[in-house]
């Protein structure tokens, strides 16, 4: 049985209603609303041209098998009419952007999930539209009117934002789901541990050691070996998630968006390096766009780390935490490549670079230097930061980033781990 | 089937209705390209430089147009390949 409705359903007042909207194949679906040539034919989404790695595919490539992270032979193998195509990272933003609009017409409260999934509390509109359906009929509507006519979306509407959003990606493609209270133990039976919000791969596992195969059958399990085995955190979120109630991860999802922790920026090369002023000057990139951010954020740093590895998975990296925040990038890069990179014994080529600032805090909440040497540094810096305003980022660029050719530019990413600078201050 | 990279300024002309600027056709390679379709509107910005990609149909393939609001100049930055007829 279809634990499922999709007949209309009134809203009564004051019951709390999550709405849960999910764009289908997000990345492939704007390149096929674009492209009307690719409408209906299995494609694969790249980082760019050039690159193997599909990083998200269209549905119809989806339903073929093609799977995310695989490689262009192994989608070629499963679907040989596969076409690749490089992602349009300031289309999928601006999507974003358009799609945020539409949500804050619809409803007082937004949580924005991800690139393409986002939570809308109905919880007051119960004045305002005739049904819940209602409201996730206007939706899809107005995603359409905008983004155009390709682009389709899930819409569930559940008590919560958990069983809104496991309804979501059960349902078939372009449809809409209304939880009712009844279905959703059958709802909790039937879905997959991967379209359950809260656990991941490696909970997966360990569940189904215990022989538990679906979210419903962790009520069968008592408390103490749920504890026994999960410890005491994850055996209560396990039981708040197998009575159908939200994780912390959503709960946490819900508060009004904070200071980001830590802001970071990391790239697969084309092909292995052993060439140090590749190395650098990559390291140098990566270290700027970090410092870019959090200099837009006004926030300065405590801790850098750097991280390499190769395709075979041999890796390296280290940290350090300072003694007092830093906050331009010629420091980080100090830190980066001689403090932390340069005691490294190169012991392999590199194809994977990565770079993070954390133990971020707001520079109002520190006291700037009164050495003359970093006053002056700090206006320089200033300069650039009003410079970049103007005319762009990297348009005042450091003697290491001179290629215009190979600069690494910002990149948005599915799960939108930097929402709190995309969405207020891009 | 890729898109080709052109990157070359090009003339555009079109129509200015309810606020909005939808384009009709461009001059490239002296020849024109009526377009028949907007699929796709992209705002960008960079620092203050504000881009406008339009992704349209024009003479049965699909072109990637970008409008530099700062400098208020076109480009036809790519082109998709292969022609639309071919492909459905």
């Amino acid at each position: 049985m279809n634990p499922c409705s999709t007949s209309p359903e009134g809203f009564s007042a004051g019951s709390p209603r999550w709405l849960h909207v999910d764009i289908n194949a997000y990345f492939a679906t704007l390149l096929q609303q674009e492209n009307p040539g690719l409408r209906g034919k299995p494609i694969g989404v790249l980082k760019s041209a050039g690159r193997s790695c599909v990083i998200t595919s269209s549905k119809e490539a989806k339903a073929l098998g093609v799977k995310t992270g695989c490689s262009k032979a192994e989608a070629l193998e499963l679907a040989p009419d596969m076409i690749f195509v490089p992602a349009h990272f300031a289309m999928c933003m601006d999507a974003t952007k358009r799609l945020n609009t539409i949500f804050r017409d619809t409803a007082p409260n937004v949580e924005i999930f991800s690139l393409d999934e986002s939570f809308l509390d109905l919880t007051d509109c119960w004045q305002i539209y005739p049904s819940a359906f209602a409201v996730a009929q206007r939706l899809q509507d107005r995603i359409r009117q905008d983004l155009g006519e390709w682009v389709t979306c899930n819409v569930a509407i559940a008590r919560n934002r958990f069983l809104a959003k496991m309804a979501s990606e059960l349902a078939p493609k372009g449809s809409i789901t209304i939880v009712k209270p009844e279905m959703i133990d059958d709802l909790l039976l039937r879905a997959p541990f991967s379209d359950v919000c809260g656990i991941g791969h490696r909970l997966e596992l360990r569940l189904r050691r215990l022989g538990v195969t679906n979210t419903y059958m962790i009520n069968l399990v008592s408390d103490e070996d749920l504890e026994r085995e999960f410890g005491p955190f994850w055996s209560k979120e396990l039981r708040t998630m197998a009575r159908g109630e939200e994780p912390s991860l959503l709960q946490r999802s819900g508060r009004p968006p904070q200071q980001m922790k830590s802001v970071g920026r990391s790239i697969t090369g084309y092909r292995l390096s052993n060439d140090e002023n590749n190395i650098r000057r990559v390291l140098y990139n990566l270290t700027a766009e970090v410092m870019h951010k959090a200099r837009r954020m006004h926030l300065c740093g405590r801790r850098v780390s750097v991280y390499v590895s190769d395709k075979h998975g041999k890796s390296w990296g280290a940290h350090k935490t300072l003694q007092s925040p830093i906050r331009r990038t010629d420091e980080m890069f100090d830190w980066i490549y001689h403090g932390l990179y340069r005691s490294w014994k190169r012991e392999f080529p590199i194809i994977k670079y990565g770079v993070t600032m954390s133990l971020l805090q707001p520079w109002e909440s520190v006291t700037e230097p009164l050495w003359e040497d970093w006053q002056r540094q700090e206006m320089v810096a200033g300069a650039v930061d009003q410079l970049t305003q103007k005319f762009g980022l990297y348009s005042v660029r450091s003697g290491v980033m001179t290629d215009r050719e190979s600069l690494i530019r910002p990149e948005v990413t599915g799960w939108l781990g930097d929402k709190v600078y995309q969405m207020g201050f891009t | 089937m890729q898109y080709l990279t052109i990157h070359e300024a090009v003339d555009v002309a079109g129509v200015y209705s309810a606020g909005q600027f939808t384009p009709a056709a461009f001059l490239w390679n002296k020849k024109k390209w009526r377009i028949s379709k907007v699929t796709m509107r992209v705002d960008e910005r960079d620092g203050g430089v504000q881009f406008r990609h339009m992704s349209v149909v024009a003479n049965n393939q699909v072109c990637r147009l970008t409008f530099n609001r700062s400098t208020e100049t076109w480009w036809l930055e790519e082109v998709w390949d292969e022609p639309l007829q071919h492909l459905s």
